[in-house]
């Protein structure tokens, strides 16, 4: 069973959440493929660092500072270009020029590992780049669709959101990472009634984690091997589901079988991280605010495509050629597919927080407590 | 059939003049040496090999070698038997002692064997051995029997060589990654790395720091550290008991004994949930309700919060106005202000004049060092500092985490429209607390709105 975390560096739920979707179907076992900006943010440093041509260095430098400190590539570059043109130059200008282009390339090296610190920081990559492998986790690279230098010729948006992957063998599970409201989709709780309607989305609650920042390399190993046998009965489970799901399209089946198999493990939704001290050890750094859960359930084909147009993942005219090709090849995109889906455990109180128009022109209430004496 | 640079030839021995017969394959090579021998026989159908000298028959029993090159090698190797040397010769070992090994190990792959030999499991199974004997405290599921074993295990754990596996089983670990973790966070030992973990801490410095302490949890040092910060001075039940005054409803009025019951309320936070116990290293002053009505009459810090009555055995909370204030200065020069307009001091100002109408004297503003470069009336900050305290964060510390820290210390009042999520999200304190102290408020039209001060 594959999970595939498909996400943009411009998507609009580009946040960390995309780094703990990796580590946690890694940690849970499940072979991991990564599709999206992970490709270039993995391999970017040894990518960019190979680039040895001073005026490639400096495109990049102005790729990386994007707004910021532009004057400095600026004037780097017409130092540069000066020099360049100077057909025979003096052995002060020969100086110079070497001490333009050392100063240059120092500038290369200092953005390029700053713009990788802050992407590791931000996606995680640091913790996970050790772990890519065939088997476990990979890197799935997207077709060519921009200028970026960094980007290779792989798979088309509209294939893998038909499921259309190499290694066909292997079920591939969307793992979705969304900020939107879940009544947006339509959702249900697969205990719901209105589940059994396959334009709905259903779907449980089956696995809390603690919140994951603070996790290292080394320790992601640990836990994938403290959590081996506990996880392996989970996998189990979801890859029956999926397995179900996916060959009886259009149907109940795989709700039915998600009742009946899935379901309680809601009630113990917590114990397969407790299997690990060292996930353990970080609940007491988080309160609950910090902790993460994954939601497993069945949504529409279309709407999950919905998730990545509205998430800036994929393009209307990707979005709306999907729905061309569901209407050619009807009924085959008609049903549901399972997928996971992480969340940040929001409770009663956060929620409410959330909700407080703190800064409303109108209103402003006091939230101040104490403790009563009556 | 050659030999080296001997020829060697089947034959049968029909007459010699002289025949003898040699124990040692070690003389009889020496013997065919010294008399140049050119030719090996080997007799009666390879019972025996033997070389002609003058008419002499010099002969050795061949004891199932098919040469006697082979039985002189098998023999300084120290192989036993015929049988054992082409048996570890088939699978390229020319030592007895290395074939020997490899039997008690079960395996037949000589790359096997240099690779567990590289990785130093030959040398290093004994040193295991007799560290276990040492150590009988260590625990391991499986003791290996043999190098290989060892081998196999260590690497079954993840351990790159026996250097790699001793080193952390002398910690007392026997996975690697575990070993690994444990180093990463400065744990030298398996139950130090346990325990710590167990109990919430991620770093060895900070777990022997607290079990030096006698703290046996991270959430028990950050309550201890929490109650320390405002009245270090005083026992940690006299500073629960100051921080449960902070929090009680304004102007109204407790009887001693509510308040006793209030504290021991407060009190179950610092208690062993299995033993029902205080934890060891809360010191406590105010045993009993005798203790509690001097403590109220006659600490100075309990006057920031009410005044006890000694007559009538009650406490009386302060009004709001008598508490001392922090503002949050960014929060408050930001209020009202459009993204696209700069924070103003202004803000400050009314917010400072509303707090002294209202009747609050201990005012102090604390704002982040950047505010001064961001304000559209830089000019007015003369003005607000000749009305209230104005404090600047320290510099790399964000005022947020500034501001907070004021309150555990003080138990003062805090004006913010802040939420502190995130600080509420890796901060218990915050998330249990902060909202006791913190007053909302509204700037609009130059006037300034707070609920709770209606």
């Amino acid at each position: 069973m594959r999970l595939i975390i498909y996400q943009l560096g411009s998507s609009i739920n580009a946040n960390d959440g995309y780094a703990y979707s990796i580590q946690l179907s890694y940690i849970l076992g499940f072979t991991t493929v990564s599709i999206g900006h992970s490709e270039y943010v993995y391999n970017f440093y040894d990518n960019a660092v190979t680039i040895v041509d001073i005026s490639e260095r400096l495109k990049t430098l102005r790729f990386l500072l994007k707004n910021r400190n532009l004057e400095l590539v600026d004037e780097a570059e017409s130092g540069f270009k000066y020099f360049k043109k100077l057909k025979n130059k003096s052995s002060q200008q020969i100086v110079a020029s070497k001490q333009l282009e050392n100063r240059i390339n120092e500038l290369f090296l200092f953005y390029i590992e700053d713009f990788y610190d802050q992407m590791s920081e931000k996606f995680g990559y640091k913790i996970m780049k050790e772990y890519i492998n065939p088997d476990d986790f990979y890197i799935y690279e997207l077709t060519k669709t921009d200028t970026s230098d960094f980007e290779q010729m792989e798979l088309l948006p509209e294939d893998i959101l038909q499921r259309l992957l190499p290694d066909q063998d292997k079920h591939s599970l969307f793992f979705l990472n969304t900020s939107l409201e879940f009544d947006y989709f339509h959702f249900v709780d697969s205990e719901n009634n209105e589940a059994e309607q396959v334009h709905n989305f259903y779907g449980s609650n089956l696995l809390n984690f603690p919140n994951l920042s603070l996790m290292t390399s080394s320790e992601v190993a640990l836990i994938r091997e403290d959590l081996k046998i506990g996880s392996l009965k989970f996998r189990e489970k979801i890859n029956e589901w999926a397995t179900i799901c996916y060959d009886n399209p259009n149907s109940n089946l795989g709700l039915e079988y998600f009742r009946e198999n899935l379901l309680p493990l809601q009630e113990s939704a917590d114990d397969l991280a407790r299997q690990s001290p060292t996930l353990n050890s970080f609940s007491g750094y988080t309160n609950r605010k910090g902790r993460l859960s994954i939601l497993f359930g069945e949504a529409p084909i279309d709407t999950i495509w919905k998730i990545y147009l509205d998430t800036e993942t994929i393009s209307q005219e990707i979005f709306d050629k999907l729905l061309e090709i569901k209407k050619e090849q009807a009924p085959k995109f008609d049903g549901r597919w399972p997928v996971a889906v992480i969340k940040a455990i929001e409770d009663k109180e956060v929620l409410e927080e959330e909700n407080e128009d703190i800064n409303s022109e109108t209103a402003i209430k006091s939230v101040r407590k104490s403790i009563s004496l009556d | 059939m050659k030999n080296g640079n001997k020829h060697f030839v089947k034959a049968s021995l029909l007459q010699a003049s002289t025949v003898i017969e040699l124990e040692d394959i070690l003389d009889f090579c020496r013997y065919a040496e010294q008399h140049a021998s050119k030719e090996f026989f080997s007799l009666s159908n390879n019972s025996h090999f033997a070389i002609l000298n003058n008419g002499m028959a010099i002969q050795i029993p061949s004891n199932g070698y098919q040469c006697p090159e082979d039985y002189k090698k098998s023999v300084q190797s120290g192989f036993p038997s015929a049988t054992d040397y082409y048996k570890a010769s088939g699978t390229g070992i020319t030592k007895f002692e290395e074939y020997e090994l490899i039997q008690k190990c079960g395996i037949n792959d000589k790359h096997l064997f240099d690779e567990i030999q590289k990785q130093g499991f030959l040398e290093g199974f004994e040193k295991y051995n007799e560290y276990l004997k040492q150590e009988e405290s260590i625990k391991t599921d499986v003791t290996p029997s043999n190098p290989y074993k060892l081998y196999l295990h260590s690497r079954e754990n993840g351990f790159k060589n026996f250097k790699h596996f001793f080193e952390a089983l002398q910690g007392g670990f026997t996975n690697a990654k575990e070993h690994t973790v444990a180093q990463e966070k400065g744990f030298e030992n398996l139950a130090d790395y346990k325990e710590g973990i167990e109990n919430g801490f991620l770093e060895a410095k900070v777990y022997h720091y607290a079990k030096g302490l006698g703290v046996k949890t991270f959430q028990q040092l950050l309550q201890k550290d929490n109650l320390e910060l405002a009245y270090p001075e005083l026992t940690h039940d006299q500073n629960v008991c100051l921080f449960l005054l902070s929090k009680l409803e304004q102007g109204k009025k407790a009887s001693v004994n509510k308040l006793n019951s209030l504290l021991n309320e407060s009190l179950e936070e610092y208690k062993d949930t299995e033993t029902k116990k205080l934890f060891s290293w809360f010191t406590t002053a105010l045993g009993s309700k005798k203790k509690l009505a001097p403590f109220l009459q006659h600490n100075e810090n309990v006057r920031k919060f009410g005044t006890y009555d000694a007559d009538g055995e009650f406490f009386e909370v302060n009004a709001i106005k008598d508490r001392s204030v922090v503002i949050d200065g960014s929060n408050v020069a930001h209020n009202s202000v459009k993204s696209s307009e700069k924070p103003s001091i202004g803000n400050l100002i009314l917010m400072v004049k509303y707090l002294k109408k209202v009747g609050f004297s201990d005012i102090l503003i604390i704002a982040d060092a950047s505010l001064r470069h961001k304000l559209s009336d830089l000019n007015r900050l003369e003005e607000l500092s000749k009305i209230a305290k104005y404090e600047i964060a320290p510099a790399a510390t964000s005022a947020d985490k500034f501001i907070i820290s004021y309150v555990k210390s003080k138990h003062c009042l805090l004006i913010s429209n802040d939420t502190f999520k995130e600080h509420k999200v890796v901060d218990t304190w915050t998330a249990m607390n902060i909202d006791y102290y913190r007053l909302t408020f509204m700037i609009t039209d130059g006037e300034v709105f707070m609920p709770d001060l209606k």
